[in-house]
């Protein structure tokens, strides 16, 4: 068990920097995941924890000791990797079983711990089994056993679950989690799923071009992206671009298209860009206001371009012409069997509605006309 | 026509075929339009020559029995047997000296980075442009008695003798290693390439210190490598007839042995040494395809790219760059011998170190004196018909083993790799003894002594070649590639040409090139069969060098080589471009 502290790390790779100063603490037992796109450094940071390849400058920590250049032999680090990088030519007992054989482990020990830990992969049984013989489930499986089995300070997970099909990937991700909660041992997952960091961690960094865009829990991040990156990320989020104006006290984002949005607090500083308090709830929202109405833009005080992004789930379908909502007819339609997927197009603007698949108006059909509610108090500005 | 009834047929045969209905009925009985010219080349050429030689090694005096083989083993006269003792143990010990120089440079150059290192690594397969009989000399006027460097350094340290000399086994052993070790460096090259980078690591983060990690995971992983590039140069060595030929002295060797019963006129000794070392060959070959087949793995996706440690420091840097210079030295020496002695003028080479006139007429010659150019020509000729041949055959094969479904595959795949099995010098010898007299396959000719004899030789030898290449390549040919031309519309000539041809053209140009440049070059069985009508350029330079003509030798020599260069670095261009069609 280990805490893992990485200070001010880089990387450059023929000049070319993949990792641009990275400083985070992963916490004892803590579940972390690194995030992001492909080509954005996550595996970079990873394979400098394990010890593959060393910093162009900056630290690694494990709890106070620093091993930077310590060679990956020498960590006690178990990762599993994308590929599993089993040993061909070995057994399943034989690779579970190498981390030991490396550590000199008495053989009836040996024999004692491998089939511990592929009884707790559920693999028991299969020790005489050819690694090529496995299906991709169990390979990955055989892969995790050998990385615990060594009970090692730091448990590093590289995309584990790429190889898998869907409804495998689930399971394995919550045994992985499992099995990291019963061994208490820290982990460090990377991951380009933003759905597997979101059920799995306790904490996530989100990564974009070698820098981290956001560090927080995962509801938080989901809730509250710290910018467009981020949000983008999350899901198929709506993202505006406009202008903030102040229309008779109050904030309202105006889109080029006409779309605009009362908030129901004054945006400010990109640290106000939280969830606006409870009590605004209530709040009237503005109603999206055509072209010709920019008489009101008179008083005015237009900012600089920020976005608006909101949860597809937080708007609503609605038949209802009042205030804070908007006019549109749906484009497309996407049946996902508990919810139903729109998008509306909404004069220039496409909005993105998640309904509850038992809603009244989930039956709208592709050019249907239909109103879409947007909660201002939902919506979060950004500012980058 | 059903889709149905034709998806049994070897389909790359059946899209070449016009889909008429009156073709049909041929294709749905492809044995009649293709079986019947395969099985004629196979039998008479490959498999009634070699049936023959059993036959005739039988026979002692007229006497039908062992009298012969009771010759061979007998242990008053051990000559026969110390000639097969002897090219086991030197093909043993080429194994041994191939893979100690091969196996450390392929994984140097694959796990370290320093300057000048892919230069190095595209040198280190510089042996494989020299043909057998040019290497053998090099080495003769390099290092032998007589050679420049140690009457160089006699010279340099004023000593009364040359330091050392080349010659006997021990010569032999160090030109196999020079020629051979690039197998093992080629194929471990590979292998490494092959092998997920991410295993290693899984390794290291495990415990596993590098020593360990390559012992425990890489070297396992290198054995077939390993067994492929042992398979090659024990057979290449046993086959090898031009370094024993030309530094043997005393020693005795079965190829050469087999070459001087013929000599002699001792067909029955001939014969028989020729069934020993055949079925040495062909045991020798199947004990370590076994091994091979037992250990392939099949590895799974590469996780992580290689990553080359970078030399750093100074010290270490200098040193690699110094053993890399060299090394090339070494292995540049050789080309650079046979070039300087290409502008000697003959003759004027004796009792100096050096060469000391130098002219370019020995290449004018070439070019003018038709004397000069008929060995270019003749070698030409053949080389071109013989590929040419091989070509329509081996592609058929490779086509009808890979794509095929009929039962027998298997034995027409063993057939065509028998000749790979069989040293030049029992091709040789087989085809000697099959043609003697007239036969069906020879329409009644009798072939010894005319032009053809050689150029079928060179047909069956390099045929494995051919059909190897062509074999990969169909085997990477991805059926659904053309069914899915086929489904958007192509005819099947349409589809061919643009789909199946342009993905089987490369690996097959490449095989065919090797096949052709290596009968440029070829000289075991050219010193058995040629006549005058056909002499080759490896014969003319044997027959200026015993008249120490040193300098057109060499010309010929150069010309061999350059000629070999230009198709290697064509077949090489021509095969990276297919790595980088291919998917997945």
């Amino acid at each position: 068990m280990a805490q893992v502290t990485l200070n001010r790390l880089t990387k450059h790779f023929d000049d070319t920097p993949v990792v641009k100063g990275i400083s985070l603490t992963v916490a004892d037992g803590e579940f972390f995941s690194l995030l992001g796109p492909s080509g954005c450094g996550k595996t970079t940071i990873l394979r400098m924890i394990a010890g593959f390849i060393f910093p162009t400058s900056g630290t690694v920590l494990f709890d106070d000791q620093d091993v930077t250049h310590v060679p990956a032999n020498r960590r006690n680090t178990g990762m599993v990797f994308q590929n599993y990088a089993l040993f061909p030519h070995m057994t399943v007992f034989e690779n579970v079983a190498f981390g030991l054989r490396t550590r000199k482990v008495a053989a009836a020990e040996t024999a004692d711990r491998v089939a511990r830990a592929l009884d707790l992969v559920g693999l028991a049984g299969l020790e005489q089994r050819p690694v090529p013989q496995l299906s991709g489930g169990q390979q990955q499986r055989v892969a995790l056993a050998r990385a615990v089995v060594i009970e090692p300070d730091l448990l590093l997970l590289d995309e584990p679950l790429s190889n898998l099909d869907a409804k495998l990937r689930e399971e394995t991700r919550d045994q992985i989690r499992e099995l990291q909660t019963k061994l208490g041992i820290t982990a460090i997952y990377v991951t380009h799923d933003q759905e597997e960091a979101l059920a799995v961690s306790d904490r996530i960094a989100v990564m974009e071009e070698g820098e981290c865009r956001q560090l927080d829990r995962p509801d938080a991040i989901y809730r509250r992206p710290a910018n467009r990156f981020v949000a983008s990320f999350m899901g198929n989020m709506n993202l505006w671009e406009g202008v903030l104006t102040t229309d008779g006290g109050r904030t309202v984002f105006r889109h080029a298209s006409g779309l605009a949005v009362a908030l129901s607090a004054p945006a400010g500083t990109a640290s106000s860009v939280s969830l606006p308090a409870p009590a605004d709830k209530s709040a009237p929202a503005d109603e999206s206001a055509p072209a010709d109405e920019s008489a009101s833009a008179e008083d005015s005080a237009p900012a600089g371009t920020v976005y608006l992004a909101l949860h597809p789930q937080a708007a609503r379908l609605t038949d209802e012409d009042t205030e804070g909502t908007v006019a549109g007819v749906v484009s497309t339609r996407r049946f996902k069997g508990a919810t139903v997927e729109f998008t509306i197009d909404a004069g220039g603007v496409s909005i993105q509605v998640v309904e509850n698949a038992e809603g009244p108006l989930a039956g709208r059909q592709p050019g249907d006309a239909v109103r879409v509610r947007i909660p201002g108090d939902q919506a979060i500005i950004l500012e980058d | 026509m059903t889709l149905q009834a034709t998806r049994r047929q070897p389909r790359f045969l059946y899209s070449i075929i016009p889909q008429s209905r009156a073709l049909y009925a041929l294709i749905r009985q492809p044995r009649v339009l293709v079986f019947i010219p395969l099985g004629f080349i196979l039998l008479g050429y490959i498999v009634y020559p070699a049936a023959l030689v059993l036959w005739e090694s039988l026979f002692r005096d007229g006497q039908f029995g062992f009298g012969n083989y009771g010759e061979f083993f007998d242990p008053d006269s051990p000559s026969y047997m110390e000639g097969l003792f002897n090219s086991v143990m030197v093909s043993v010990g080429s194994v041994l000296l191939s893979a100690l120089i091969g196996v450390p440079l392929a994984l140097i150059f694959t796990h370290y980075e320093f300057p000048g290192r892919s230069v190095f690594s595209a040198l280190a397969i510089l042996p494989i442009v020299l043909p057998p009989l040019v290497g053998v000399l090099a080495f003769l006027f390099l290092y032998s008695e007589s050679g420049m460097v140690p009457r160089l350094i006699q010279a340099a340290l004023g000593l009364e003798r040359p330091p050392f000399s080349l010659n006997g086994v021990w010569a032999v052993l160090l030109v196999h290693g020079y020629t051979m070790y690039v197998f093992f460096y080629l194929f471990t090259s590979a292998a490494l390439r092959g092998i997920d980078p991410a295993v290693m690591e899984a390794a290291r983060s495990l415990g596993a210190s590098s020593w360990f990690s390559f012992r425990a995971v890489t070297l396992p992983l290198l054995t077939p490598a390993m067994v492929g590039a042992t398979l090659l140069v024990f057979m290449t060595s046993m086959n090898s007839f031009s370094a024993p030929f030309i530094f043997a002295g005393g020693f005795r060797f079965l190829s050469l042995n087999i070459y001087t019963s013929k000599l002699n006129g001792d067909m029955a000794m001939a014969v028989t040494q020729t069934v020993v070392l055949s079925a040495f060959s062909i045991a020798f070959l199947f004990w370590m395809r076994r091994y091979e087949g037992r250990r392939q793995y099949a590895m799974s996706t590469k996780g992580t790219a290689n990553v080359r440690r970078e030399i750093r420091g100074r010290w270490a840097r200098l040193l690699a760059g110094a053993a890399g210079i060299a090394m090339v030295v070494v292995l540049l020496l050789p080309h650079l011998t046979i070039l300087l002695l290409s502008f000697v003028q003959d003759g004027t080479w004796t009792h100096q170190i050096l060469p000391q006139v130098y002219t370019s007429d020995n290449y004018g010659r070439l070019f003018q004196d038709p004397t000069f150019w008929e060995p270019i020509r003749n070698s030409l000729n053949m080389a071109v018909v013989s590929t040419a041949a091989d070509v329509a055959f081996g592609v058929t094969a490779a086509c009808l083993v890979v794509k095929g479904t009929f039962r027998g595959r298997k034995l027409l795949d063993a057939l065509v790799m028998v000749p790979w099995a069989l040293p030049g010098t029992v091709v040789a010898i087989n085809l000697i003894v099959a043609f003697s007299q007239g036969t069906p396959f020879s329409f009644g000719q009798v072939l010894v002594g005319s032009f053809w004899l050689l150029p079928i030789a060179y047909f069956v030898r390099h045929l494995p070649i051919v059909f190897r290449a062509s074999s990969a390549a169909f085997r990477q040919l991805d059926d659904s590639l053309e069914e899915a031309a086929r489904n958007l519309g192509a005819g099947w000539f349409y589809a061919f040409r643009r789909v199946t041809l342009p993905l089987i053209g490369p690996g097959v140009l490449a095989g065919t090139l090797l096949a052709f440049v290596t009968a440029l070059g070829e000289f075991v069985a050219s010193i058995l069969l040629y006549v005058y009508d056909n002499r080759p350029i490896a014969m003319e330079i044997l027959s200026h060098l015993r008249q120490f003509n040193i300098g057109s030798a060499a010309a010929y020599a150069v010309l061999l080589l350059l000629l070999v260069s230009v198709v290697l670095l064509g077949s090489n261009y021509f095969s990276r471009g297919t790595a980088q069609r291919s998917l997945s």
